[in-house]
């Protein structure tokens, strides 16, 4: 027998074995050989092509490095020298690669002496980072070191070693002009880990030690309040809680976090639940989660609201499963108002993993069924009734033929009886735009006037017309006419109750610059005169979203070709008729047919956009996300995680009542059937994630769509593709919320509300009540529903009764019937009631 | 003798147990990591490093700018900017946009990407462009049209290369089957 011994493993081969044998037992050492127990290679002696083995240079920012191995070393022949000029910001360090054979190993619940002999003309930081199942992130400065003429010997203990950390780098780090030098790199346990390691991952979650703040926690936050903090002897547990006083605010939060070396590390794909208990003067309180990755910390989200409570409440929430990358998570209680708040006894510990979804299950993937009865029509446009009903558009249905012997169609389904009803339709409205009113109605404006035409080359033209579609009458009436004809326009619903319009085709086929005013007080549109104009075109089918100041946003969502020039995103302020372009969107010019939303809940003011392409360009759709936060004062798209699966146009999007949106359908490119992308995905906004749900076992793509109905399934319909047929089955979604157990239920809900009410109603739920929710019925043609939306109701919940409070803002939810809901703390919702709000 | 025996026998065989130990190395660092993670954890592990364990690139915290836990706290979201006014910093000015459409009459090609003179005008569609952006041909049209398409207009695409008022049909370039399909073969 032969054993050949290295540093990391032991490599055992038989003479009389195989060689199979031989990689097997050189492939799996033990754990303990997986990294080195000490650092490789400390004293830099062991050089490879000018740099020392299992040494990196690393660093970030604008400045000029030169590294260079110098013999003016502290001991031995080698030592690395950096110079750094042109400094502008950022660091540079040499640290140990980052590697499973470099970086030396460490026990979590340890602590380290590390040390590194240096010289340097300007100050330094002794810089370490760690590894985990996240995979490598910074950990901390340990230590600020003063400039050194001679060598220096840098040294310092690193705080308990994390669960689930299995090696660190660390290194010296220059953030200025000057030159560095580095060499006998060291590290040695100081103290044995703990055998046993805590359930409890919050470290000092009584507030019990310290002062004010409490040990391991600091205050954090901003806006312009005052801000008392104090530790008090009122505690729920023991004999201290943390209290907060926020005056004179009218912007901002404060919240006491875990510091940076106390918050708990946690561990991708697994979900943690944080409790707490608290008492708060006031209803603006939240549950506040960040997140930390190899770029450091970042706001996720608020994961629950809080209601105002004079006695200690416990609040509990899980959080979304960690997501790659992140390391350790830091949470809070955040006060958004004047008011006390009082918490104590904080808890965070493992729940277990959240394993993706198996696609044959349907408490995760959901499940689709097609219905057994085809639609009467080629429903194009679909929306939303306040009845609960849909009403479907076909017009002519994209068929020359019955333009010319002008065969119009329109049908009611009832979802709730799976049947249908005809109405008779007095205008081609195929291609029309169309919004829910304050009052229920639907207004319909434009459709299509011409088809193009061979001989003359004409495109498409829009018509002028506009009618109202009532759902108690089963009728259309016709109204005033639009200043200009429009095919493909967006309507979008205002705060005050009317309408503007913008896009489309005229009627002499040309694209319309015009901006369109629709009262609802008068029932018209006002004449061009009275409406501010940028004599803009804003294209095909814009998708535009009421922000909460009433301006609106451009999510660059468009269809056909290309998007409008300038960044393809922008805000407009229609009441002054200026345009501002916003940056960020990336392949701006394929996202035609892309699918955006105002991502839940409307108070967040974060629009996202998803897949895309380009009808004219013969350039496969792709599966880019872009989020952007209107909130920032200078707003900008950033790069969110990618539709999973093969790129799209055509995509379906759908807020769900979980606070998540379903993204389903599509192809790759224009009606082409060959290339329907049969995929579907959920994106969570707290989770900053999608997960691949069961797909339509149909494939779809031009002219379809998807609306929520209101006992929380979702319906899918049409295509049309290249040869001209559509396709008249109906997929039906059933969200896996649907197969999570009980749905909690409400009863006894006021069929109106207005601005700045509470509402009261009956719940039931065998779970927490989470949370409370409008919902703007669709109204849906083309990949795009401006006015799609869902509004968080702050809820209180006593007994059996639940209170929401509507709120003031208009913008926020423009008037009309909106679909109310609640939502338990395992993400199902109940049914919806009918709510009209204005 | 013996020696040297063992010597030149087992050269190759200790470069390979040597090869293999370094590669055992190189994987058994990463393998090691992975033990005791479930198949979920693994792939989550697997978007931020390689297999032996070095960040993937936008995961390396080392070359990066950090920020704060207190910096990410005073950012402006969530609780605190319920009431916050959306933008406030963004101003816009006027701007004349005309309609950047393209004329059907000049191009042959509709607002909706369909070329001009095919089938039933806006109903029916044939693409200008097959996939990576050169003009339509009927190798990959027929797979939406597999009985072609009548020409109504102006054959701008060229596939009706036969003339008969039928693109993309028998004996049309491109098309399987046809004569000068079989030439080009």
């Amino acid at each position: 027998m032969i054993v050949l011994r290295t540093d990391r493993l032991r490599c055992v081969w038989r003479a009389a074995g195989v060689l199979a044998a031989a990689i097997l037992l050189c492939a799996m050492p033990a754990s303990a050989d997986a990294a080195p127990a000490g650092v490789v290679n400390g004293d830099l002696e062991q050089v490879t092509n000018g740099e020392p083995n299992c040494f990196s240079r690393a660093g970030w920012g604008d400045n000029t490095a030169t590294w260079a191995l110098t013999t003016d070393a502290a001991s031995g022949q080698v030592a690395q020298s950096l110079t750094v000029t042109n400094y502008a910001s950022g660091d540079r360090k040499l640290i140990m690669t980052e590697s499973g054979t470099c970086a030396p190993a460490v026990t979590p619940g340890a602590t380290y002496a590390l040390s590194v002999a240096y010289k340097s003309t300007t100050p330094a930081s002794l810089t370490v980072f760690r590894h985990s199942a996240a995979g490598w992130t910074y950990w901390t400065e340990l230590k600020s070191l003063p400039a050194a003429e001679t060598w220096t010997t840098a040294s310092a203990v690193t705080p308990t070693v994390p669960d689930g950390t299995d090696q660190i780098s660390f290194g010296v780090s220059i953030a200025a002009n000057g030159t560095l030098v580095t060499d006998d790199y060291a590290m040695a346990s100081t103290e044995p880990a703990p055998t046993q390691p805590s359930t409890e991952l919050t470290y000092n979650g009584g507030l019990e030690q310290g002062g004010s703040p409490p040990d391991g926690w600091f205050l954090a936050g901003w806006g312009d309040a005052q801000v008392t903090s104090a530790v008090t002897s009122a505690a729920h547990g023991g004999t201290r809680a943390h209290s907060l006083t926020l005056a004179g605010r009218t912007q901002g939060d404060f919240k006491l976090l875990p510091t940076e070396a106390r918050s708990p590390a946690v561990q991708p794909g697994q979900v943690y639940r944080l409790s707490v208990w608290y008492r708060s003067t006031v209803a603006a309180n939240a549950i506040t989660l960040f997140v930390h990755t190899a770029s450091g910390w970042s706001y996720l989200t608020d994961l629950q609201t809080l209601p105002a409570s004079d006695t200690w409440q416990q609040a509990t929430v899980d959080t979304p499963p960690i997501g790659a990358g992140v390391d350790a998570i830091a949470w809070g209680v955040s006060l958004g108002a004047d008011g006390t708040l009082v918490t104590d006894d904080y808890s965070t510990t493992l729940v277990g993993e959240q394993a993706p979804p198996p696609a044959d299950d349907p408490a995760a993937a959901g499940r689709w069924t097609v219905t057994d009865q085809n639609m009467p029509i080629r429903s194009i446009h679909s929306t939303v009734l306040k009845n609960g009903k849909v009403l479907m558009l076909a017009g002519s249905g994209n068929d020359a033929d019955r333009f010319a012997a002008g065969t119009f169609e329109a049908s009611v389904g009832d979802p709730a009886a799976g049947t249908y009803s005809t109405v008779a339709v007095p205008k081609d409205m195929f291609c029309a735009g169309h919004v829910t009113l304050p009052n229920g109605r639907v207004l319909i404006q434009g459709g299509t006037k011409s088809y193009p035409s061979s001989p003359t080359g004409a495109d498409y033209g829009g018509l002028k017309d506009s009618f109202i579609y009532d759902p108690d009458a089963n009728t259309f009436t016709k109204v005033g006419d639009a200043n200009e004809g429009h095919w493909y326009p967006t309507l979008v619903a205002l705060g005050g109750g009317d309408v503007l319009m913008t896009g489309g085709l005229k009627e002499d086929t040309t694209g319309a610059v015009n901006t369109e005013y629709w009262a609802s007080s008068t029932g018209t549109w006002l004449p061009t005169a009275q409406v501010p104009q940028s004599w803009s075109f804003w294209g095909l089918y814009p998708h535009m979203y009421l922000m909460s100041d009433g301006r609106l946003f451009y999510s660059g969502g468009h269809v056909f070709g290309n998007g409008l020039p300038g960044s393809g995103a922008s805000i407009y302020d229609w009441s002054k008729a200026t345009i501002a372009d916003v940056p960020g969107l990336r392949s701006k010019d394929m996202r035609d047919q892309a699918a955006s939303v105002l991502l839940p809940p409307a108070q967040d003011q974060r629009v996202m956009i998803t897949g895309g392409g380009n009808i004219d360009s013969g350039i496969l759709a792709h599966g880019l996300t872009d989020i952007i936060d209107l909130k920032q004062p200078t707003p900008s798209y950033q790069p969110g995680p990618d539709l999973p699966g093969a790129g799209k146009m055509y995509l379906n999007g759908t807020i769900l009542p979980d606070r998540t949106v379903l993204v389903t359908n599509g192809a790759r490119l224009n009606r082409d059937d060959s290339t329907n992308v049969k995929t579907a995905a959920i994106y969570s906004p707290e989770a900053n994630a999608w997960t691949s749900v069961a797909a339509d076992p149909i494939g779809r793509n031009y002219h379809s769509s998807a609306v929520l109905l209101a006992d929380g399934r979702v319906a899918v319909m049409g295509s049309n593709p290249a040869g001209g047929g559509f396709e008249l089955r109906v997929s039906i979604y059933e969200p896996p919320y649907l197969f999570k157990g009980t749905r909690p239920t409400i009863s006894e809900v006021p069929t109106r509300a207005t601005y700045g009410d509470k509402l009261s109603f009956k719940v039931q739920s065998a779970s927490t009540i989470r949370w409370a929710q409008l919902m703007r019925p669709m109204s849906v043609t083309h990949q795009m529903d401006s006015n799609m939306r869902l509004v968080d109701l702050p809820i209180a919940v006593s007994g059996d009764t639940a209170t929401v409070s509507v709120p003031a803002n208009r913008n926020l939810l423009p008037p009309g019937p909106y679909m109310l809901n609640i939502t338990d703390s395992n993400g199902v919702p109940s049914t919806s009631a009918w709510v009209m709000i204005g | 003798m013996s020696r040297r025996l063992t010597s030149r026998k087992l050269r190759p065989l200790l470069v390979v147990v040597a090869v293999l130990a370094l590669g055992g190395v190189a994987v058994g660092g990463a393998a090691a990591q992975l033990m005791g993670l479930s198949s979920n954890e693994q792939r989550l592990r697997s978007q931020v490093q390689n297999s032996a364990g070095e960040p993937r690139s936008g995961h390396d915290p080392a070359v990066q700018r950090q920020t704060s836990l207190a910096a990410a706290a005073a950012g402006r979201h969530g609780n605190g900017t319920r009431n916050v006014r959306p933008a406030r910093g963004v101003k816009g000015r006027s701007v004349r946009r005309p309609s950047q459409l393209a004329d059907p009459k000049t191009t042959g090609v509709l607002s909706s990407g369909c070329a001009l003179g095919y089938g039933q005008a806006g109903s029916q569609c044939v693409a200008a462009r097959r996939p990576g952006g050169a003009r339509m041909t009927c190798d990959y049209l027929i797979r939406q049209f597999p009985a072609g398409i009548a020409v109504t207009g102006r054959d701008v695409l060229k596939l009706d290369t036969n003339r008969d008022g039928l693109a993309c049909g028998y004996g049309d370039a491109g098309v399987a089957g046809s004569s000068r399909s079989a030439r080009s073969r």
